[in-house]
């Protein structure tokens, strides 16, 4: 072998590497990656997502990695948890039976008024998709973005994967990096839209809810949601059917799986499949930064959407809500309704808001579902 | 520190407000019309020929780019209608009058927007208030139910 075939085979495999492929894009995705770990494991924001996101933002960055693309005529490891999993629409919806079997809807129940308050908190989302076109953003895009002020991660992934796929990472990393500043953002809000007295409203205890109708209330709310807003089955079922095999008692081993095992599979998943979507070239545009500004204005109004909307509701009630509660229709479950319970106690410590609380967050998640199945059927 | 986030906040909150709307215009338009009405929002066009042709004119267009232009046939006029962010949002073909067939292209309308947007989020009311009212209705009967069982 003469010296020149050795040096060219020496550039071949140095070809192989990723060395020659590197440029400045990866190295900030991978900060931006590592970010995300540092949040979730240092300061525990939302560790259940924010550390797979984070781990495949930072793995699907390096050049010539077999993840994301085809090679040898099949997809790869990563393209094929996000093909089956987030293209078909699957994971969502399996996160939503398992979020399904671990939630207890007593307190909406108890005070079905405060699915209202669930409803007026989607009041971001709306003003938001107002915001988003004057931004740039197409209509579907507007859409996508605007949900994340729900709250709702299956649901923003959900109704993002169905009209704006390219946005996919940005929309579920704005909307789970927002859910675990709930108790940043939303305090200051409450504290400007009600006076100390109001914070003060020491509401009736709730009633108890036998199992019967906690039985029934998943099969009336999926027959209202398929009836209106049948676009958005998929979802809402699989939620209510996680929270009929809980509240049956009958098939406990299900349930089990359902609130343990599976969710801890799609969660897994879910993270690692949205982290490998921010790939460079596909995330370092001006949308991501918008996204993140204009998520953050979502949240803003939707937590005043709820406090607004259970000041209206006041004014025909007898019984009157505290309308710190109405921040909890931001359905970032249990973290909002805590956050009402905090600053509740904060003027009057014998004031426990949580369950009241609970009423409006669960009915968030439906109303959030509800805004999605308006945007897809504007679309379809 | 509580001062840095809250300036940072309103910053972050104020970035939107610099992107600016695209275009509105910009439709494809058949030769041989006559423009019949212009102004910034709309333009009407008539031509001499069946509306079938025309509609048949935009599918082949807009056969290209699947699922961005929406169609729609309402008794009486055919619909094409954007949601990418086109500069103009929809293109209607009417009949005429004399065997003429009438392009009306609209441009983006904030009107449309604002109301479809008010629409879906009092739809939104609407689908909860129902599931308030069947969740209202069944307790009580459940209740009166348990009652008498007592």
């Amino acid at each position: 072998m003469t010296i020149n075939e050795i040096l060219d085979l020496l550039l071949g495999i140095y070809h192989t590497t990723g060395i020659a492929s590197l440029d400045w894009k990866q190295p900030l995705m991978w900060g931006i990656g590592l970010l995300f770990l540092y949040l979730a494991i240092k300061k525990d924001f939302e560790p259940l997502l924010l550390l797979p996101i984070g781990f495949g933002i930072f793995l699907v960055n390096f050049p010539l990695v077999p993840l994301m693309g085809e090679s040898q005529g099949h997809l790869d490891l990563l393209r094929v948890f996000y093909h089956y999993g987030l293209e078909w629409e699957v994971i969502p919806c399996l996160i939503f039976l398992g979020l399904g079997a671990m939630t207890d809807f007593g307190p909406l129940i108890a005070n079905p008024k405060t699915l209202l308050v669930g409803a007026g908190a989607q009041l971001g989302v709306f003003v938001t998709f107002t915001g988003t076109i004057i931004a740039g953003f197409t209509l579907k895009e507007a859409a996508s973005v605007s949900i994340i002020g729900g709250a709702d991660g299956p649901t923003t992934i959900y109704l993002t994967q169905a009209l704006a796929p390219h946005l996919l990472g940005a929309n579920a990393l704005a909307a789970y990096s927002y859910m675990a500043m709930v108790p940043l953002i939303q305090p200051p809000l409450m504290r400007l839209l009600t006076t100390p007295e109001e914070r003060q409203i020491k509401m009736k205890q709730l009633r108890p809810v036998s199992r019967t109708e906690k039985i029934l209330y998943p099969l009336i709310c999926v027959s209202v949601i398929a009836i209106l807003v049948p676009s958005v089955i998929p979802l809402m079922g699989m939620f209510m059917f996680g929270n009929l095999m809980k509240e049956s008692g009958v098939v406990a081993r299900l349930t089990d799986t359902a609130q343990n095992s599976l969710m801890n599979i799609v969660t897994i998943l879910l993270g690692i499949s949205v982290g490998a979507t921010m790939e460079a070239e596909k995330f370092l545009t001006w949308k991501p930064i918008l996204i993140f500004c204009l998520g953050l204005v979502d949240f803003a109004v939707c937590t005043m959407g709820g406090i607004v909307t259970v000041k209206i509701m006041n004014y025909f009630l007898k019984d009157k809500m505290n309308p710190l509660i109405g921040s909890a229709g931001v359905s970032a479950v249990p973290m909002s309704a805590r956050v009402s319970q905090k600053i509740g106690q904060e003027y009057d410590r014998k004031n426990h808001l949580l369950m009241h609380a609970m009423g409006p967050n669960l009915a968030g998640v439906i109303g959030t579902a509800a805004a999605a199945g308006m945007f897809i059927a504007m679309f379809s | 520190m509580k001062k840095i986030i809250f300036v940072v906040a309103v910053f972050l909150m104020s970035l939107p407000g610099l992107g600016s709307a695209a275009d509105f215009r910009g439709a494809p338009l058949m030769d041989q019309g006559r423009v019949t009405s212009e102004s910034e929002t709309e333009i009407q066009v008539a031509y001499q020929r069946p509306v079938a042709e025309l509609v048949e004119y935009y599918r082949g267009i807009f056969q290209a780019q699947p699922g961005s232009v929406k169609f729609r046939d309402r008794g009486g006029e055919s619909r094409f209608e954007d949601y990418e962010g086109r500069a103009w949002h929809k293109i209607v073909i009417t009949e005429g009058p004399d065997n003429t067939a009438v392009v009306t292209v609209t441009k983006d309308s904030w009107t449309w927007i604002i109301t479809m947007l008010v629409l879906r989020f009092m739809g939104v009311f609407v689908v909860l208030l129902v599931l308030f009212i069947a969740v209202s209705f069944s307790t009580k009967i459940v209740s009166l139910l348990l009652a008498k069982k007592a």
